[in-house]
């Protein structure tokens, strides 16, 4: 704990030095966690392997996960009354209308996909999109109908970066937000799922 | 065929190496080594006996060495029980002969063969063959100048054809086939015709059972197919006069991106064309294809010099109903035409040529309906012509009704004619919009380079907002909505209205510029626009919201406005009383509760004594609000201590009172929950 407060002192310290230039640069970590909570909702908690399953069996953690983000919320705080308004605003609303509703669209097209993601079929790319990986291991029939849901997902995927992008502000941000997405995607992709690295694809 | 040609070479070799017997009952010959020209033997033995059938013959090789394609033979044996000689001719009626080799396997088969030496005629019949897992029979005749093959193979296991594939195959060919998965069995009946080493005429039929192809990608693939086929062919002046006839009704298949199911829909093909002997040029004189259900195509086409020269298809009237999922729909994934629900007919009549394609589509009775739900047509009738080519092709296309997002939009006729990849509207089109209309002139579509775009000019004649507000679910408004818009342009899926259009609501003036829309057909799309507000009557605004009472006028504007996916997302709004004129200004108990609530000013309902008035005097009135991040900063028309004044008391006769907001900053689902609540609210609750 003493650590997390000197850092906080030394962020908050830097923070107050730097707070006309904070809004600048893109909020990566911000963007992170959005992404993350977006990816969650959309594939369901359960898509990364053991994490929360292992923060479900054991109380003793999540209790002291709750207490880390409460110490989080009162830093936070310190933090906007130091530097309010700039540093507030380093924070990525990921609650607009038109973003709720792309998650609501991908959540249940992502039950489609799901036997895709698993078999192999589909993998990620490295630019926060989906392709066709192996169309070899799709029936015939199923072709055409997972060609049109690969389709969608890509285009509410590019919307969802786009909108994330104007939603705060920062159009500008899109492409940041797309790569930050990419990175997240794959992180989060459960275990035996495909994704694209350095142009070839690996297995997580 | 050399294939043919060499075992013929083997079989003569073996039988007209014959020596003068008489007055000897056996001979028998033996040869540690023997050769002749590219043909030789290790360990020769020929032996020939004297029966009373007439000559038996026998020969054995440990192994003979053939010339390519056929190679080495090893273990042979032939045996011929009845080898008969005279007068020229020789034949031996039923032989056996058995080898193994490399590629063909180990072999065992009967023969007969009858030979006219002098005319170098030759008839050999051969009968239980194995290859490729079928048992295959062959009759060649042989003369000097030609040979004829009929043969016939039960079923011939695709898989195995791989092994000795090599003997007919050159090594380009067989990398070709080697990035091909294939399997099943096929039932062939042909004949074959050539001159020395050169096919000159072919005729197959064939059943193929349990068909399945697949190249490497995946990309193109049958499963399961049962194939009926018939071809045929023959070699003038350096080219094939082919024909072809397939049919199938049983299994899958799927060439990226169209799935047929043959079960479902049984195809059936016939050709005719020309092909060079080299295989560099190919001529379809005319093909007709037939998918039961579907539709009926014909078409003709050119390749050569490895490319499409030239391509023509038409169509009979397809059923859209299974039309569109089958041929069209794979095309247009992700595009606004990629979820439709279709009926009625359409046929097409396609041209290719090396200056460009020209597209016809004639529409009977079509229904096209976006499963979205953002437009609509229906019963679509006429012709569409779209051409690259210089040549002009008319459209004269008409619909019954239609539909764009909630608003419905009446019949209307489009004149048009297209040429250079461009569309012109000949006649200005008038399209009914409600009670309304907007008519469209000067129309004219450009996809030049690959990036539609379009434009008209625009004159929009009143729609009632009544009708209006009601078609969007919106709160109902009186009035009327036109505008005169100079240009609507498209370009880079960005549609752009320059002008303005214009709202008379509530006996005031609404503006609505700077109007463009992003991706209007795409997944979220965009609406950007100003608007100014001139002069509303409060009276009739706050009786249409049935928000309280309030009278007087207002000015206000909404700039910056976004909405995404058809929701406001993002603007800087602000209404007040109008400066010049404001009129009377009187403001009811029940607004005043509700314009509290809105600011979120709780403490200042409590109305004392002035509940027992209806309505109060105001001097002035107004609230802003900036939306941005789901926020709304709220103002109003001045600063109050810790908050500002929505409505400021003064004007008239007293009493007068104030409504003071004191939050800067509210949700903004929360206000607009606030604003329903107020509409929707009873009657006012005032202490």
């Amino acid at each position: 704990m003493k650590l997390f407060k000197w850092l906080t002192g030394l962020v908050s310290g830097l923070m107050l030095v730097s707070c006309v230039t904070i809004n600048i640069y893109f909020p990566a970590a911000a963007a992170e966690k959005a992404a993350d909570r977006i990816i969650e909702d959309v594939w369901g908690p359960g898509t990364r392997p053991g994490e929360e399953l292992e923060s479900e069996s054991d109380p003793a953690q999540e209790q002291s996960s709750r207490i880390e983000a409460e110490h989080q919320t009162v830093a936070i705080r310190i933090l906007n009354w130091l530097v309010s308004p700039a540093a507030a605003q380093a924070d990525i609303n990921i609650n607009s209308p038109a973003i709720i509703e792309l998650k609501t669209d991908m959540k249940e097209r992502h039950n489609q996909l799901e036997p895709f993601y698993n078999s192999g079929a589909i993998g990620l790319t490295q630019d926060g999109l989906i392709t066709i990986r192996d169309a070899k291991s799709i029936p015939l029939k199923d072709r055409n109908r997972i060609n049109a849901l690969v389709t969608d997902e890509n285009k509410d995927r590019k919307a969802l970066y786009a909108e994330i992008a104007r939603a705060n502000g920062h159009p500008e941000w899109q492409d940041e937000i797309r790569q930050t997405f990419a990175k997240q995607w794959i992180s989060n992709a459960a275990k035996g799922w495909w994704y694209q690295q350095g142009g070839s694809w690996k297995q997580k | 065929m050399r294939f043919f040609l060499a075992w013929t070479a083997l079989l003569c070799c073996l039988l007209l190496w014959h020596q003068p017997l008489y007055a000897i009952d056996s001979i028998r010959l033996q040869a540690g080594q023997w050769s002749l020209d590219s043909t030789s033997a290790k360990q020769f033995d020929l032996s020939v006996d004297l029966t009373e059938k007439g000559l038996q013959l026998k020969a054995a090789a440990k192994k003979l060495d053939l010339p390519p394609p056929i190679g080495s033979l090893h273990n042979l044996q032939l045996f011929c029980a009845s080898f008969q000689l005279h007068a020229g001719q020789w034949q031996c009626k039923s032989g056996t002969a058995s080898f193994s080799h490399q590629q063909l396997g180990k072999q065992h088969f009967q023969f007969s063969i009858k030979a006219l030496a002098d005319k170098r005629d030759y008839q050999i019949s051969i009968n239980g063959l194995q290859l490729a897992e079928s048992r295959i029979n062959l009759d060649i005749a042989l003369t000097d100048s030609a040979w004829t093959v009929s043969l016939s193979a039960d079923s011939v296991a695709v898989t195995a054809l791989t092994e000795w594939l090599p003997l007919i195959l050159d090594e380009s060919q067989m990398a070709t086939l080697a990035a091909w998965d294939y399997q099943g069995r096929i039932k062939l009946d042909g004949r074959l015709e050539g001159e020395a080493a050169q096919l000159q005429s072919f005729s197959l039929d064939w059943q193929a059972e349990e068909l399945s192809v697949s190249n490497s990608s995946g990309t193109q693939v049958a499963e399961s197919v049962s194939l009926n086929g018939q071809s045929s062919g023959r070699l003038k002046q350096g080219q094939w006069h082919w024909q072809i006839a397939l049919e199938s009704n049983k299994g899958q298949a799927y060439s990226e991106p169209i799935f047929l199911d043959f079960e479902k829909y049984p195809l059936s093909l016939e050709a005719t064309g020309q092909l060079a002997s080299d295989f560099n040029s190919l001529k379809v004189e005319q093909a007709q294809l037939e998918q039961e259900q579907v539709l009926t195509a014909e078409a003709s086409l050119v390749w050569a010099n490895e490319q499409l020269q030239s391509l023509h298809v038409t169509t009979g009237p397809a059923n859209l109903a299974t039309f569109y999922p089958i041929w069209l729909q794979p095309f247009v994934a992700g595009s606004a035409a990629a979820k439709l629900e279709t009926s009625g007919k359409l046929s097409i009549d396609f041209d290719l040529q090396k200056a460009g394609y020209q597209l016809l589509l004639d529409f009977n009775d079509a229904v096209l309906k976006d499963k979205q739900g953002r437009y609509a047509l229906n019963k679509l009738n006429g012709q569409l012509g779209w051409s690259q080519t210089e040549q002009q092709l008319a459209t004269r296309l008409s619909w019954h009704s239609a539909k764009l997002f909630e608003i419905d939009l009446g019949a209307a006729s489009i004149e048009a004619h297209s040429a250079n990849s461009r569309l012109i509207l000949e006649k200005s089109l008038r399209l009914p919009v409600l009670d309304g209309a907007l008519e469209i002139s000067d129309f004219s579509l450009d996809n030049q380079t690959d990036k539609l775009q379009w434009q008209f000019e625009g004159l929009l004649t009143p729609i009632s907002m009544q009708r209006l507000t009601s078609a969007l679910d919106w709160p109902p408004l009186e009035g009327k909505l036109s505008g005169v818009i100079p240009t609507v342009t498209y370009q880079g899926e960005e549609l752009k209205i320059d002008g303005a259009l214009q709202v008379k609501v509530f006996d005031g003036t609404t503006v609505i510029r700077d109007l463009r829309m992003t991706t209007p057909f795409g997944r979220l799309p965009q609406l950007y626009a100003n608007v100014d507000i001139r002069n509303l009557d409060l009276e009739l605004l706050t009786s249409a919201f049935e928000f309280g009472r309030i009278t007087g006028r207002i000015d206000g504007y909404v700039k910056d406005l976004r909405l995404s996916n058809w929701e406001p997302v993002r603007f800087n709004a602000k209404l007040a009383t109008t400066q010049d004129n404001p009129g009377e200004r009187r403001i009811s108990q029940r607004a005043v509760v509700d314009l509290s609530e809105l600011g979120g000013a709780s403490g200042i309902v409590s109305l004392g004594f002035l509940k027992f008035f209806d309505d109060f005097s105001y001097e002035k009135l107004g609230i802003s609000c900036e939306l941005h991040n789901e926020v709304c900063e709220m103002g109003g028309i001045e600063e109050a201590e810790q908050g500002y004044y929505i409505v400021k008391g003064g004007g008239g006769l007293p009493p007068w009172i104030d409504v003071i907001g004191y939050n800067h900053r509210v949700d903004w689902s929360e206000l607009v929950a606030r604003l329903l609540a107020a509409r929707d609210s009873p009657s006012p609750v005032v202490e």
